[in-house]
C-alpha cells in the first residue's frame, strides 16, 4: 500500500483514474476545497444578504414603483422621513419602548438567574430555568394573540384582577399614555427565558474558589458580589443588552396584532412605520430610508455599549 | 462566618436542598423562604398567559369571556379546535392548508439550512484558505444588523425573482443562515485533527471527511441546529406576511393573523384565537422538552464562548 502515500488529500482521484484531474499540492487541495464546500453558502449568502444592502441603497434614493418607472429622486426619501411627524412620533416611540424594556428586563433576568442558580438542587435549577425559558420557544404571534385576550378592557383578566382590589379597570391598549407601556410589559414579562440562560450560565462559571478566597479575606456579602459576581458577568451582560435592544428597537408584531399603531399613531414603531410605508403605500424608497437610519442608529449603539463595558472589563 | 464543611452532615432535608446558594451565610431561613416565594411567583406569572391560552382554549365558546373568568377547567370541550379547523366562518381559510404549508416548508428549509451550513461550517472550521477568519466574522457580524434594515431590499429581490407566492420565497432567502453556521463552526473546530488525518491517510476524500468523520460526530450539534431552525421557520410572522398574498399558500402564522383579524370584537372569537395559539405552540414546546439540555447549550454557545 506504499501507493497511498502520495494520494494524501486527493483521494478523489482514486475511483476516476480515467478523467485527467489536475495534480495538486496539499496546500492548494485545501485551498480548492475550502472554497468549495463554502460555495453553496456563499452563494445564497451572496445573493440574499449582501445584495439585499447594496439594493436598499439603491432603493433610498429612488422613487420606487413595482410596476413603472423608477425615477432618482436624491436624498427626498431621506428629508420625507425626518419631516414625517408618523415617522418622527414612530422613531421616538421605538426609543421609547426601548428604554423601558430594556433596563427592566435585564435587571428581572439577573435577579430571576440569580434566584435560580442559588437553589442547591441542580434538577430544581433546570426545572426553574426550563419554566422561564419556555415562553420564548412559542411564536411571538401566539404570545401577542394570547395578551390581546388578558389586555381586554371589558373581559381581560387584568383587569379582573384589578377588579378584585377594587380599582377601575384600565383601557390597556385603547388610552394613548397606557398603550406603549402595555406592550413593554407584555414584553419584559414574556421574553426574558433567553436572558436568564445566559445568565445563570455565566453565573454558574464563575468559579467558586474566587468566592472561597474573598471570603477568606474577609469581604462581606455585598463586597463579595460587587468586586466578582458583577466584573465577571459583564461579557454576558453587554451581550443581553445589545441583542435586546437590537429586538426591542425592531418590535412589529405585538404592535400589528394588538394595536396597528394606534390610538393615534402613540404605539407606531420603527418596523410597523417601515411595514406601513411599504405596504400600504407602496413606498419602498421611504421605506428603505428608515431602515437605513434605524441601521445607523443600532449600530451606533453597539459600538457605544461595546466601548463603555470593555472599560469597565478591564479592571 | 467564614466557609463551613458541611461533609459531615447527615443528609439533607428539603429544604437544605433548597437551600440558596448566593445568599450570605447563615441568612435566616425566613430569607431563604422569601426567595423561594419570589422565583416560584416570577415563574407563575412568567407561565401565566401560556396556562391561560390552554385552558381557555378548551372551554365551551359560551365560557370563554364570563366575568368572573373561571381559572380552572370544569368541562372541557374541542369545540374551539374545531371551529378554528373548519375556518371559524371567515371566508377563504384552509387552516389544515395553512398547516401543511408551514410543515413543508419548515422541513425543506430546515434540510437545506443544515446541509448548507455543515458543509461551510466543516470547511471555516478545518480548512486554511486566505481570507478565513475574516470572511467568517463579516458573515457572522450580519446578525448584529437589524433585519429590518435590508427586509425592503429582500422584498423588492423577492419580488423581481418572481418568488412572492411560492414556497421559493419561504425558503431560499433564508437559507444561508449566519447563525447555524456560528453554531456549526463553533462545533466542528473542537473535534480532534488526529482523526481527520487518519481518514485522509485511508484514502478518504474531503466529502467523505464531511459525510463520514464530521456529521455522525455532530450529531447531537445538528439537532439541536434542525430544531433552532425548523422553529425559527414555524414561528416566523413577518417574512410570510410580507411576500404571501393567497390565501392557499399561508403559513399558519399568516392564516391565523387574518382570521384573527376578521374576528374582531370579544367573546367566541377569543377562544378560536386561544386554540390558533395553543396548535403554534404545541411543536415547539415539544421540540423543547425534548431536547432541553441540547438547546440550552446552543443559546449559550453563541453569548459566551464567541
Amino acid at each position: 500500500m506504499t501507493d497511498r502515500v502520495d494520494k494524501i488529500g486527493s483521494g478523489w482521484r482514486q475511483g476516476t483514474k480515467t478523467f485527467p484531474w489536475p495534480r495538486l499540492t496539499n496546500a492548494q487541495s485545501e485551498k480548492v476545497w475550502g472554497f468549495l464546500l463554502i460555495a453553496p453558502f456563499m452563494i445564497f449568502f451572496a445573493v440574499f444578504f449582501l445584495l439585499p444592502y447594496g439594493m436598499v441603497i439603491w432603493l433610498s434614493v429612488v422613487d420606487w414603483h413595482p410596476r413603472g418607472v423608477t425615477e432618482y429622486v436624491g436624498l427626498q426619501n431621506y428629508v420625507d422621513v425626518v419631516e414625517m411627524p408618523s415617522a418622527q412620533k414612530s422613531m421616538f416611540n421605538s426609543f421609547y419602548y426601548a428604554l423601558m424594556v430594556v433596563p427592566i428586563s435585564t435587571a428581572l433576568s439577573l435577579l430571576t438567574a440569580v434566584l435560580i442558580v442559588s437553589l442547591r438542587s441542580s434538577s430544581l435549577r433546570s426545572f426553574f430555568q426550563a419554566a422561564f425559558y419556555l415562553p420564548g420557544v412559542i411564536s411571538g404571534l401566539a404570545v401577542a394573540i394570547i395578551w390581546r385576550f388578558v389586555f381586554d378592557f371589558h373581559v381581560g383578566v387584568l383587569n379582573y384582577f384589578l377588579s378584585l382590589v377594587r380599582l377601575e379597570p384600565v383601557n390597556w391598549l385603547g388610552n394613548i399614555y397606557a398603550a406603549l407601556p402595555s406592550l413593554a410589559g407584555m414584553a419584559i414579562v414574556s421574553s426574558n427565558g433567553v436572558a436568564i440562560i445566559i445568565f445563570c450560565a455565566a453565573l454558574l462559571s464563575i468559579p467558586s474558589s474566587l468566592y472561597d478566597a474573598a471570603a477568606v479575606d474577609g469581604a462581606a456579602f455585598w463586597r463579595k458580589h460587587w468586586s466578582i459576581t458583577l466584573p465577571l458577568l459583564t461579557p454576558a451582560m453587554l451581550y443581553v443588552i445589545v441583542v435586546s435592544t437590537l429586538g426591542a428597537l425592531q418590535v412589529f408584531v405585538p404592535v400589528y396584532v394588538l394595536t396597528r399603531g394606534g390610538p393615534v399613531h402613540s404605539t407606531i414603531t420603527v418596523g410597523y412605520y417601515i411595514y406601513n410605508q411599504l405596504i400600504f403605500y407602496a413606498n419602498a424608497g421611504t421605506a428603505a430610508a428608515a431602515g437605513l437610519l434605524l441601521l445607523v442608529a443600532t449600530v451606533g449603539f453597539t459600538i457605544i455599549q461595546f466601548r463603555r463595558f470593555s472599560q469597565v472589563v478591564e479592571f | 462566618m467564614a466557609t463551613q464543611f458541611r461533609l459531615n452532615r447527615q443528609t439533607p432535608t428539603l429544604l437544605e436542598t433548597l437551600q440558596l446558594r448566593l445568599l450570605p451565610e447563615g441568612s435566616a431561613s425566613a430569607v431563604r423562604y422569601l426567595a423561594l416565594l419570589m422565583i416560584l411567583v416570577l415563574a407563575a406569572i412568567s407561565l401565566f398567559p401560556l396556562y391561560w391560552a390552554l385552558i381557555t382554549s378548551f372551554k365551551h365558546p359560551s365560557d370563554v369571556a364570563t366575568i368572573p373568568p373561571s381559572f380552572v377547567l370544569t368541562r372541557p370541550v374541542l369545540k374551539n379546535y374545531i371551529d378554528l379547523m373548519t375556518g371559524s366562518g371567515v371566508a377563504n381559510s384552509p387552516v389544515l392548508k395553512w398547516f401543511w404549508n408551514s410543515v413543508f416548508t419548515g422541513a425543506a428549509f430546515t434540510f437545506g439550512v443544515v446541509l448548507v451550513a455543515s458543509l461551510a461550517g466543516y470547511s471555516f472550521a478545518r480548512k486554511r484558505f486566505p481570507g478565513r477568519d475574516k470572511l467568517f466574522w463579516l458573515i457572522i457580524s450580519t446578525m448584529l444588523v437589524p433585519a429590518w434594515s435590508t427586509l425592503i431590499a429582500s422584498y423588492v429581490l423577492t419580488l423581481k425573482l418572481g418568488m412572492h407566492d411560492t414556497y421559493w420565497a419561504l425558503i431560499l432567502p433564508g437559507l444561508a443562515s449566519p447563525f447555524a453556521l456560528f453554531l456549526f463552526r463553533q462545533f466542528a473546530v473542537t473535534l480532534p485533527d488526529e482523526l481527520f488525518q487518519a481518514a485522509r491517510i485511508d484514502g478518504a476524500h474531503e466529502l467523505q471527511l464531511w459525510w463520514l468523520i464530521t456529521l455522525p460526530l455532530s450529531r447531537p450539534v445538528l439537532a439541536t441546529l434542525a430544531i433552532f431552525t425548523f422553529t425559527y421557520h414555524w414561528n416566523d410572522f413577518l417574512w410570510p406576511l410580507l411576500v404571501l398574498n393567497k390565501p392557499q399558500i399561508y403559513t399558519m402564522p399568516v392564516g391565523v393573523s387574518i382570521i384573527m383579524f376578521q374576528l374582531k370584537g370579544t367573546g367566541p372569537a377569543y377562544g378560536i384565537g386561544m386554540s390558533a395559539a395553543i396548535l403554534m405552540s404545541v411543536l415547539p414546546i415539544v421540540a423543547f422538552i425534548l431536547m432541553q439540555k441540547q438547546m440550552i447549550q446552543g443559546i449559550t454557545i453563541g453569548s459566551l464562548k464567541g
